[in-house]
């Protein structure tokens, strides 16, 4: 009878079946809605896999899945390699044509820093707040780094969080920027940027490695190779890096990104009553970051002549490229002749380059 | 000042301290792009 013991069947538990639940929702958003696909159907079948009974998918030192959790994100090797190919992505010639725009990616971490005050408010531990505010920023790799270091055990929610949210950005985002601005500044149009050479495109990743590294240490392994990447790209001179980089590299570990964040989420981690206060500071966190960027855009057109359109100023979470293309969207309702894409393409890569600044700040005061 | 004031506070001066020395440094970048002799690392 020791067959009809190890059948799994047998050993299946109500929130073995919740977490099904969860997984088949996550891979329908996927394959039927194509909200963030590339994400969500690799976590969704993560969880359905760390929620079959008697696996040992999950069993340390020996699970499958356990494996490319510990070597993978727990030794941070997977979210720098996806920050490796956003960087072989990343064109910088919006952010440098425009350097203005830079600080509308610093004023939106504030929602970073108010729900962490929220958070710990609520009871949660300073490295359990620190993993829920940084959703705010709506970067999933940084997300997943911060919280493999600071709190393994929320790392999961926070991931589907922040990605959830990144592909919610044309639902959340519109009714904040419509209450925070008006029809006349929804319509301005921005003046176009002065070209970029190649040279100030070549420096730009050794001179931001430096500058940010040197201030905070911490963010050096999303910085660095973030910036990497972007060398890859804008030397010419090793393409096949840079296509590799880009591609092959980045479609590899996204699929161990997902699957380890999915197995993350067992029953016992994931169904808990604070993963609902996780999911709903999440999204202040989202909203207040959306509402601080435009904001600072509108105190920045109280000094300046040549005025910003409010609305780039909701691309400062990072949320590449949605939230540029949400932007766009709301501006040319406001404004048929608007074309705000490549201006909050610059506020976007700031958000990025925020976010890491204050996961490295939150790592250096907080972390072990 | 409690712990999460303390982090709060230092966090967002560090952000908005690391994001002016990038602008300042991309202000310098376009100085030196637009001294860039045409063909500069044979790109333009």
């Amino acid at each position: 009878m020791a067959f009809v013991e190890q059948l799994g069947i047998l050993s299946v538990t109500p929130g073995m079946v919740a977490m099904w639940a969860i997984a088949l929702t996550l891979l329908y958003l996927a394959i039927a809605k194509e909200h963030e696909p590339l994400l969500l159907l690799p976590i969704g079948f993560g969880i359905l896999l760390a929620n079959l009974p008697l696996t040992g998918l999950m069993t340390p030192e020996e699970g499958l899945l356990w494996r490319f959790y510990r070597y993978g994100v727990e030794w941070e090797v997977i979210p720098p390699l996806v920050f490796l190919g956003l960087g072989a992505h990343t064109d910088f010639g919006p952010l440098l044509s425009q350097p203005r725009l830079v600080f509308l990616g610093a004023a939106a971490q504030g929602g970073v820093y108010l729900t962490f005050f929220a958070a710990q408010a609520f009871g949660f531990s300073l490295e359990e707040a620190a993993t829920i505010g940084i959703i705010g920023g709506a970067d999933g790799p940084t997300t997943i780094f911060l919280a493999a270091q600071l709190a393994p055990h929320l790392l999961g929610a926070c991931a589907v969080a922040a990605y959830s949210y990144m592909a919610l950005a044309p639902i959340i985002q519109p009714p904040i920027m419509r209450l925070l601005t008006t029809e006349q500044e929804r319509a301005i149009r921005m003046k176009k940027g002065r070209k970029v050479t190649a040279r100030e495109k070549l420096l730009f990743p050794i001179a931001a490695t430096l500058v940010i590294i040197l201030l905070v240490p911490a963010s050096a392994p999303l910085i660095g190779m973030f910036m990497l990447g972007n060398l890859f790209r804008e030397s010419k001179v090793v393409e096949r890096l840079a296509e590799t980089a880009q591609d092959a590299l980045m479609n590899i570990v996204t699929i161990f990104l997902g699957v380890s964040v999915g197995a993350t989420m067992s029953a016992d981690n994931f169904l808990r009553s604070d993963v609902i206060f996780i999911f709903v500071l999440g999204l202040v966190a989202f909203a207040v970051s959306t509402a601080c960027g435009l904001v600072l855009a509108k105190l920045m057109n109280l000094v300046t002549s040549d005025k910003i359109n409010p609305l780039v100023g909701a691309a400062g979470v990072s949320a590449v490229p949605m939230a540029a293309r949400v932007v766009h969207k709301i501006g040319a309702e406001a404004n048929k002749k608007n074309y705000l894409l490549m201006f909050a393409m610059g506020p976007n890569l700031a958000g990025v380059i925020g976010t890491v600044i204050a996961a490295g700040i939150f790592l250096s005061m907080l972390g072990g | 000042m409690s712990p999460a004031v303390n982090v709060c506070v230092s966090g967002l001066v560090g952000v908005f301290a690391g994001i002016g020395l990038l602008y300042l440094m991309m202000k310098l970048l376009a100085r030196l792009g637009e001294k860039a002799p045409r063909g500069a690392f044979s790109a333009d």
